[in-house]
């Protein structure tokens, strides 16, 4: 009986020895909940709109939309119920607010961007660009020379292609001109607006809409590349460099920006253009490039323009190109931005002092009119 | 009385029994002298796995585990200097001279193209170095540090660093031709030293180079194998007084060791010198079993004063314990044979073989070489006897077994117990550290692989491939979604560092084609504008050129996550993500199968998985044919759990041990693991067998136990000790892994002797179990009295 006893208790130490080994050994591997970063590397920002010094929208690819209310430290993200890609957000007033994007999409807000409406923009194409004077009037551009208008918030669109009608014998040679892309809209007022986009184009209006008028032609006359052997003299204007943004601070002036790293300017609204000069640094004299001449190395494209406060002006572009306007009207390389060395998709100040920067895994702000910026880590 | 009859019958026919040694040995030597040192990554791995099996069906495509990385950063500045640039030019065109190299997967910056758009709607697909020239002038360096910044994620991040002082050259080898030594040598000649000066460091990596350092450092193993023999060789003279005692067990590892070669080579295998301290394990165990005989020997002859008698006693008294000992261990390790990797496999056979071949060795030959040797001088034999060794077994031996010792020694176990439970618990899959654990961390090779993952992040490729079942499957745009959301999604896992699939080429390719503008970097959602966009990637290049995103069949794509390390459970943890991300029907596409998994991260979580599978199984197998094993020596179902007890000790410890050292259980250890955790057990066996002989004998079982502890076990914790002191050699190994695994082996036959010299007899004490009671009447029964002439008394 005892000796019986004494195997048990042996057999019972074998196995509870047994059964430590094997729950020591055979782990699940733990699945903690992954870390959700508003702002990875591999994010792609589009265009941010701030609506006071601290308080601004971001809106990017896979439908992200972020607000943040404390200047870029925190960044909540709103569900707008979409995967599209978002490619431009106006606030028009402290309520209401538009969105647009890849595959035709347009969105409202009513109730200061919390809440997300989608609107039947009646088209599939992609809109990358928008400009609301007001909560009903506004402007969208895309692609195929698409613009979209509304008078009434969004509730119903006037769809139209905005291009260039050719003759009915040029038509087989002027297919590569059509339906240009148009990227970027600026409208001061209910009337008066500029749209600009692929090869040069630069279109304006003075009644709303209803009517435009095309600008780039003074541009044309600036531009030095010959013409190549494939090229056909009767669509020299439409070798203009492409146009991704413009704006507008006021009637006369405006500028915009596009490939080769071109900045065109006006002074009269638009009547005349001119090819604005860069500078290596600022306060450095102006390069003397000759519109069109080939450039070695090639100057990076740029994305987007805002001129502000007044007398400022900042561009970005690729690589992390960014651009302030001189006194003396050329664009300077700005070296108060930190090196990022990739694309920087847009630019806004919302006062002479506040200001942000939004491109590839990138959101940056400066609350001192861009003699500093912070990386926001979202 | 029948192995008694046994030896006189190998005494007898000696002549024939060494004529069939001598010529089976010659027959093995023959082979044993081709003996070449083989490593093969591929047999590693569980063949049969379907990780594995996606691996082979797409690694000529698709995350190949033998790739090569060489990274040359500036010590000042960055890339762009004409000098540089041309470094990298050369070493790209070098690197595809290197032998067995994949033609056409050598990738770097110099062979990188981009897309230029001009204005006018102009769009060129440029190379980033136009016909590999190498830009002089300021202008065009800047314009090529412009475009290289202009392709972040395909060029920049990729093939240069972020910071521009670094760039990569990456080349796959084809696993038909892949000769460690001569890719290593050839990487190091052709493509590294001419480019090595004051201005760069060079650092190169990857699966080839690692086991080209391996084969670099085999030929340490000469002097560690020396200077071993020789430590050997003196604590065996310094234990018995006596050359002959140093002879006898150098003759059976040496004949053992000729057998297991042969056998190796026979079969066509090689020698992995990885796993070169399984060949010592063996030995040292056919030491371990000569010594115990040798001792014996002398014993019997001090006893008997008479050679022939003193042979035939030993044998026959040794004979069932050492059978029974190799046994166990020969059949612990052929339960291998059940796991499905070809290395294991081939490791089971012929490490059993080699084991097996101990018996001729040891037992078989044994009565011939002492009926040859001198028999030994009294005075020889009265030294060893009254030596500091067994004085101090002796004043350890005698209070252990009172009842205070005993309950001091249940205590200590479950100390022990406790101890082991707790460090186990630290006992990891896979590799346990960011580093490779087979060299030292500040081995050349993991200081190279540090550079590298410090400037680009993350090389280690986990490749999910999605298999198109259909031709349209290649334009579903949903299939590019659900690719770039697993990307987001793994990235935000700790371990990854970055991903990559044709869904990114697919985006950026939308705004290569649209003059960069970044709105046009968004994935198509329509058939029309995926097929666009796939035409615009793949229209102009050779199917070739874009195998490593698509197959040239068009029939299959794939999604690299590249982990920081091969940590196992930050490599479980992929696994699983990976898993339950397509296990999720909203992640479904029509027609397509995404199966895991390639790359040297999925072959390593497949034999991690069968690792883990196999593990337990493997374990109690080899317990159970211990047991088995037991059960018949000694015809009893208790005999068999007294004596597993100090050998499951000896493995909790050993799996303690790893836990506590950050030693994880992979590929490569597990071998070493496996074949080990039988041995042992003929210490037990030994001591138990002369406890029995002792009751025999007409001892109590106090006394007989502490007899066996001062005969037997003296042997025991000699060859234990011998062995402990000679693996120390391993630790001047530039192989960490040799060095690890020897001192490993070393705790874990330190462990066995104290389980078996201290539990063990505690327990029979205690416990007085039955059948050593039983197994004394048989004893008694088969005595010759003839062979008792003087008593036991004279030894204790």
């Amino acid at each position: 009986m005892e000796r019986n006893l004494h195997a048990y208790s042996l057999i019972k130490t074998l196995f509870i020895l047994i059964a430590l080994a094997t729950a020591a050994c055979h782990r699940e591997v733990a699945l903690p909940p992954l870390p959700l970063s508003n702002i990875t590397l591999t994010d792609k920002f589009f265009d941010v709109w701030p609506t006071s010094p601290t308080r601004a929208f971001v809106v990017g690819d896979r439908g992200k939309v972020l607000l943040t209310e404390d200047g870029g430290r925190h960044f909540k993200r709103i569900d707008i119920g979409t995967q599209l890609g978002v490619f431009a957000i106006q606030m028009a007033d402290d309520q209401n607010g538009y969105l647009c994007g890849q595959d035709g999409l347009v969105m409202r807000t009513r109730d200061g961007g919390k809440s997300w409406e989608r609107l039947n923009s009646r088209t599939n194409l992609f809109i990358f660009g928008l400009s609301f004077p007001d909560a009903l009037h506004g402007f969208f551009v895309g692609d195929r020379a698409l613009v979209l208008s509304t008078t009434n918030g969004g509730e119903s669109f006037t769809k139209r292609q905005l291009q260039r009608l050719f003759p009915q014998e040029l038509s087989d040679y002027a297919l590569p001109y059509e339906e240009p892309v148009l990227y970027s809209a600026s409208f001061l007022d209910v009337d008066h607006g500029w749209v600009v986009g692929e090869l040069g184009r630069i279109w304006a209006t003075e009644n709303g809409g209803k009517s435009w008028q095309e600008q780039q032609q003074p541009l044309v006359a600036q531009w030095k590349r010959p013409l190549g052997p494939g090229d056909d003299a009767r669509f020299a204007d439409f070798i203009l460099p492409t146009l991704f943004s413009v704006s507008f601070r006021d009637q006369k002036h405006g500028a915009a920006c596009g490939l080769e790293g071109w900045v065109v300017q006006t002074d009269d609204g638009g009547k005349t253009w001119q090819f604005a000069h860069q500078s290596d640094k600022p306060g450095a004299a102006p390069d003397t490039l000759v519109p069109g001449a080939a450039q070695i190395p090639a100057r990076d494209p740029l994305f987007s323009i805002d001129l502000f406060a007044g007398d400022q002006g900042i561009t970005t572009g690729l690589t992390g190109t960014v651009l302030r306007l001189q006194p003396n009207g050329a664009w300077a390389h700005d070296p108060s931005v930190p090196a990022i060395p990739f694309p920087l998709s847009q630019v806004r100040f919302f006062d002479a002092q506040h200001g942000w920067i939004v491109g590839y895994g990138t959101i940056l702000y400066t609350e001192d009119g861009g003699k500093t910026w912070r990386q926001c880590q979202g | 009385m029948t192995w008694y009859r046994f030896g006189e019958w190998i005494l007898r026919w000696r002549f024939i029994v060494l004529a069939v040694v001598g010529v089976l040995t010659a027959f093995f030597g023959y082979f044993a002298a081709q003996t070449q040192l083989v490593t093969s990554f591929g047999e590693l791995l569980p063949q049969n796995h379907p990780f594995i099996k996606v691996a082979h069906k797409y690694d000529q495509y698709f995350g190949s585990v033998n790739n090569v990385t060489i990274m040359i950063e500036v010590k000042e500045g960055t890339i762009y200097t004409p000098a540089i640039i041309g470094k990298i030019v050369q070493m790209t065109r070098d690197m595809d001279l290197v032998y067995g190299i994949q033609h056409g997967s050598v990738r770097s910056v110099a062979t990188s193209s981009y897309f230029r758009p001009l204005a006018g709607g102009v769009i060129l697909n440029t190379p980033v170095l136009p016909n590999g020239d190498i830009p002089k002038t300021a202008g065009e360096l800047e314009e090529l540090e412009s475009n290289v910044h202009k392709n972040p994620g395909v060029i920049f991040g990729r093939f240069v660093s972020l910071d521009d002082k670094a760039a990569v050259i990456e080349g796959s080898f084809l696993e038909t031709r892949l000769d460690y030594t001569r890719i290593f040598d050839e990487i190091r000649r052709i493509v590294v030293e001419p480019e090595r000066d004051a201005s760069v460091h060079i650092y190169y990596g990857g699966q080839p180079i690692l086991y080209g350092w391996v084969y670099h450092y085999t030929p340490e193993f000469l002097w560690i194998f020396v200077a071993t023999v020789l430590a050997v060789w003196m604590l065996l003279y310094l234990y018995f007084s006596d050359w002959r005692g140093a002879l006898r067990p150098t003759i059976s590892g040496v004949i053992c060791a000729i057998w297991g070669l042969g056998f190796i080579r026979l079969l066509g295998f090689g020698l992995d010198p990885l796993v070169l301290v399984i060949p010592f394990l063996i030995t040292a165990r056919a030491v371990s079993h000569s010594v115990q005989m040798h001792d014996r020997y002398y014993e019997e002859f001090y006893r008997l004063r008479d050679k022939e008698r003193a042979i035939l006693s030993s044998f026959s008294e040794l004979f069932v314990p050492s059978l029974s000992g190799i046994l166990a261990d020969a059949f612990g390790v052929l339960i291998i044979l059940l796991v499905p990797v070809l290395f294991l496999q081939r490791l089971a056979i012929t490490a059993s073989f080699w084991i097996a071949a101990i018996i001729v060795s040891e037992l078989i030959l044994n009565p011939i070489v002492y009926y040859y040797l001198d028999p030994p001088r009294i005075d020889v034999i009265e030294r060893r006897e009254h030596g500091w060794f067994k004085r101090l077994l002796q004043s350890i031996a005698k209070p252990m077994l009172e009842r205070s010792g005993r309950i001091a020694t249940f205590a200590a176990t479950i100390v022990v117990i406790a101890l082991c439970a707790f460090f186990w618990t630290g006992l990891k899959v896979g590799d346990p550290s960011s580093e490779s654990p087979i060299l030292w961390p500040n081995s050349p090779y993991n200081r190279s692989m540090a550079a590298i993952q410090s400037e680009f992040g993350a090389i280690e490729q986990f490749v999910v491939v999605a298999e198109l079942g259909r031709r349209d499957s290649l334009n579903d745009p949903k299939l590019y979604h659900v690719m770039d959301e697993y990307e987001r999604y793994m990235e935000r896992d700790p371990a990854v560092g970055r991903t990559f699939s044709v869904a990114d080429l697919l985006s950026n390719g939308g705004s290569a084609l649209r003059e960069f503008q970044p709105k046009w970097n968004v994935l198509p959602t329509t058939t029309r504008g995926t097929g666009q966009l796939l035409g615009g990637l793949l229209a102009g290049a050779s199917p070739l050129s874009t195998a490593y995103i698509i197959t040239p069949r068009r029939d299959a794509t794939q999604m690299t996550v590249y982990s920081k390390d091969r940590e196992g459970e930050n490599v479980q943890r992929i696994v699983l993500r990976t898993q339950r991300f397509f296990d999720d029907p909203r992640h479904h596409v029509p027609g397509v199968t995404f199966s895991l998994a390639a790359g040297i991260i999925g072959e390593l979580a497949a034999a991690n998985q069968e690792i883990i599978d196999n593990d337990l199984l493997l374990n109690v197998l080899a317990f159970a044919t211990i047991y088995i094993i037991i059960l018949i020596t000694y015809r009893s179902f208790m005999a068999g759990l007294y004596l597993l007890f100090p050998l499951a000790l000896a493995n909790a410890a050993i799996n303690a041990f790893m836990g506590a050292h950050n030693i994880g259980i992979n590929i490569n250890t597990l071998p070493v693991v496996t074949v080990g955790v039988g041995f042992g057990i003929d210490y037990s066996i030994y001591i138990v067998s002369r406890i029995i002989e002792g009751l025999a004998l007409g001892g109590d079982l106090k006394g007989s136990t502490y007899t066996a502890l001062i005969t037997s076990g003296k042997a025991v914790a000699f060859t234990a000790l011998t062995l402990v002191a000679s693996v120390l050699f391993w630790y001047w190994s530039s192989i960490r892994f040799d060095a690890e695994m020897g001192l490993l082996l070393a705790v874990w036959m330190f462990v066995s002797m104290l389980g078996a010299m201290t539990i063990l007899p505690v327990l029979i004490v205690t416990f007085d179990p039955a059948f050593i009671r039983r197994e004394k009447e048989r004893a008694v029964a088969s005595r010759r009295p003839d062979l008792e002439s003087h008593t036991l008394a004279a030894f204790s």
